[in-house]
């Protein structure tokens, strides 16, 4: 659940600027779920497209050129190198940043104590 | 022919006009006058090419100094700080605090000085006016946390200015030279001005003041701190220590380590400044590889950073501005009541996470290529693990979690109009740069060995798979209910050191000086003072009575009768209560006394 802004306490001028309105009631696109739904199947068939595209350079249709010297690493050149680093990256990224959370957490006026 | 004034002066006289000027004059000025700045510098590049000297000179005090000098690599700074300034001055025109709109110009001429200036003492005056000038855009937000804030961003950044001095001083003593060139890290000196650049560029543990600071400027005043500081420090690393190898270690850490804060930090500014480290990150180790690809390639980012990350900064000031809050946790569905302020943010996200046909993928990707042209193979895979970090903390989390996530309940209006130009003015740039990048490449400073294309088919179908499956895991994550909550926290970092750790210091200070203090006050004032005072009555008094002593044993007197004596005589001593003919004989004896002695 969102907690409810703060009111006004000091006097940031920025305070002038806040406009807060009651829900007009109508609905927009991603109130829908099926929208959502559309959204991620769309996206997901996009990844599976962009994996199969490797299959271009496997094929030799499209020359994959490669960003270090030949020999150097060579798994850069392997189907589906950069997919499945990026989706390890950022599966990593998250898992660790929640186990740096039970490390660095603490309260929100931490420092004003 | 009139002789062009010096960019900064422009700048300066205008900021000048605009605190004094009222309602819409001052608006127009407030814009005119980097406008103007832009089309001063132009005429004097120009000119430039036609005379062939580069430098203006100006002597003070036996000292030859270089107050601008117009090279490639100063000059394709001072176009984007005039760009910025006119971009951030449209985005300011709601701003009614006098004091804001006028530093902020200031801070802008100041980091053109910078810039453009030629010898370590110019660029020492203009790095100070750069501090001074940027803590406004924090205490400018009037509450308890900005300034405390600002006051530790001002202590970080002038003692930057001072590092530089001193390595100025010992560099002049050694080379006889306060030329700012290559300086290199052979002595103490140039040791002294990396550590100065260091910190304004942000280098780990130095970083603080980013993460500090930035969240707590003024909705306009983040805006303005992501433009022009750590531009002017990568410039400055640029220019003096293009291919130092520690950058690169430095640069990959930065690359690396906000990330995983960005992902648990709930303000939205906040995780923009974990952001903005990274991103400079990618720019040191551009400058730190040294050959032409490295050095334009973080030019190119420091250009393109501006523009994207600008747009991030402009698109959270709109929703802090209108919502008053910049927690993920509390924010959410405002695509509902800020459509355009959303689609200009997605533009920036995009741009920063380095979709192909925006600014980002052109410039980020030539430092990726000059690392593996360079071999660095770690450097590199940990630089394409921190590319798929900015699409997860930079390209999702900040459009996502304000503008759509769960729906937080709030409604509200768009951004006020002179914000969403500004937000317009940086998209186009995204995207102009994106689709057009040998534009930008015609202004970078070195000459290329081989011309960088980024446009390779294999480049661009590689880069779509990396971010589409970092996205992947990000919605597989989300979905799963794996994926951490935003909660209001704060988290901690080497900023402890500076703020428990510096309590701390106040504290052990306190007990040891206060305490210490305490003690001499009372053995001082409480004893010493009232033993002298009683010592200074009584010695003379006392010496008396043994003088005149054996005088009252001649006289008869004993035992009680002489102890009464000695008790009268020094009663009328200490109180100098003595008849005349008493004080005649005492001052004859101890003038008898004298004379003998």
């Amino acid at each position: 659940m969102a907690d409810i802004v703060s009111p006004p306490k000091d006097n940031d001028p920025d305070r002038e600027g806040i406009i807060l309105l009651e829900d007009d009631g109508r609905k927009h696109l991603w109130d829908n779920p099926a929208n959502v739904k559309r959204f991620l199947k769309g996206f997901f068939i996009i990844c599976v497209l962009l994996f199969l595209l490797d299959g271009l350079f496997l094929a030799h249709l499209v020359h994959k050129h490669l960003s270090f010297e030949s020999d150097t690493f060579p798994l850069e050149g392997w189907l589906g190198f950069f997919s499945i680093y990026g989706f390890i990256a950022c599966a990593l990224i998250v898992l660790l940043a929640k186990q740096l959370r039970k490390v660095v957490m603490r309260s929100e006026d931490y420092y004003d104590k | 022919m009139i002789s062009s004034p010096h960019p900064v002066i422009i700048i300066f006289v205008g900021a000048l006009l605009v605190g004094v000027l009222r309602g819409r004059l001052k608006n127009i000025v407030s814009v005119l006058t980097p406008v103007l700045g832009l089309a001063n510098l132009l005429a004097i590049s120009s000119g430039m090419e036609v005379s062939g000297d580069d430098t203006w000179r100006l002597s003070v005090m036996d000292l030859d100094l270089v107050v601008a000098r117009f090279d490639k690599l100063s000059l394709v700074f001072a176009y984007l700080f005039h760009i910025a300034a006119i971009i951030t001055s449209i985005y300011s025109l709601h701003v009614r605090d006098n004091m804001q709109r006028v530093t902020g110009l200031l801070y802008a001429g100041s980091a053109i000085g910078a810039v453009l200036a030629g010898d370590l003492i110019t660029l020492f005056v203009f790095w100070e006016l750069l501090a001074v000038t940027s803590v406004f855009q924090i205490w400018a937000r009037r509450t308890g946390k900005a300034t405390s804030s600002g006051i530790r961003y001002l202590l970080l950044h002038v003692s930057s200015g001072l590092l530089l001095l001193l390595g100025a001083a010992i560099l002049y003593r050694e080379t006889d030279s306060l030329a700012f060139d290559e300086i290199g890290l052979q002595g103490l000196g140039g040791w002294l001005i990396f550590l100065a650049l260091g910190i304004k560029c942000g280098f780990p543990l130095l970083h603080t003041w980013l993460t500090d600071s930035y969240p707590e400027a003024t909705s306009v005043g983040a805006v303005y701190l992501c433009c022009f500081t750590t531009k002017t420090a990568v410039y400055a690393m640029a220019r003096g220590f293009p291919g130092a190898e520690p950058l690169l270690y430095i640069g990959v850490a930065m690359a690396v380590f906000p990330i995983f804060y960005a992902v648990i930090e709930n303000d939205l500014r906040r995780t923009l400044a974990f952001s903005m480290i990274n991103q400079i990150g990618f720019m040191l180790v551009g400058i730190g590889l040294g050959t032409a690809w490295g050095i334009n390639g973080a030019v190119a980012h420091a250009f393109n950073d501006v523009f994207f990350k600008g747009l991030l900064f402009m698109a959270m000031g709109a929703v802090l501005y209108r919502t008053g809050t910049m927690n993920a946790s509390q924010l959410g569905g405002l695509y509902k009541s800020m459509p355009w302020t959303t689609g200009f943010s997605i533009v920036g996200a995009a741009a920063i996470s380095g979709f192909p046909l925006l600014c980002g993928f052109v410039s980020k990707s030539m430092i990726m290529a000059s690392t593996a042209k360079e071999g660095h193979l770690v450097i590199w895979l940990l630089l394409l693990f921190a590319a798929a970090g900015v699409l997860k903390h930079a390209g999702i989390k900040i459009p996502f979690f304000a503008f759509f996530a769960h729906d937080s309940g709030i409604r509200t209006r768009e951004a006020p109009a002179n914000m969403l130009v500004a937000m317009a003015m940086s998209a186009v740039m995204c995207i102009g740069i994106g689709c057009f990048p040998h534009l930008l490449y015609r202004l970078l400073p070195e000459p290329w060995d081989v011309a960088y294309n980024p446009y390779d088919t294999t480049h661009i179908i590689t880069q779509f798979q990396l971010l589409f499956f970092a996205g992947a895991a990000f919605t597989f994550l989300l979905l799963r209910n794996i994926y951490p909550p935003e909660l209001r926290s704060t988290n901690l970092d080497f900023d402890w050191t500076w703020r428990k750790g510096g309590r701390l210091f106040y504290r052990a200070s306190d007990v040891i000086f206060n305490t210490a203090n305490e003690k001499i006050h009372r053995g001082v004032v409480g004893v010493f003072i009232g033993r002298l005072n009683h010592l200074s009555k009584a010695a003379p008094s006392r010496l008396l009575v043994f003088v005149m002593t054996p005088l009252w044993k001649a006289q008869g007197f004993v035992d009680e009768a002489l102890v009464e004596k000695q008790r009268a005589f020094y009663e009328d001593a200490r109180l100098g209560a003595f008849p005349i003919g008493k004080a005649a004989i005492i001052a004859v004896i101890l003038l008898g006394l004298l004379y003998i002695l």
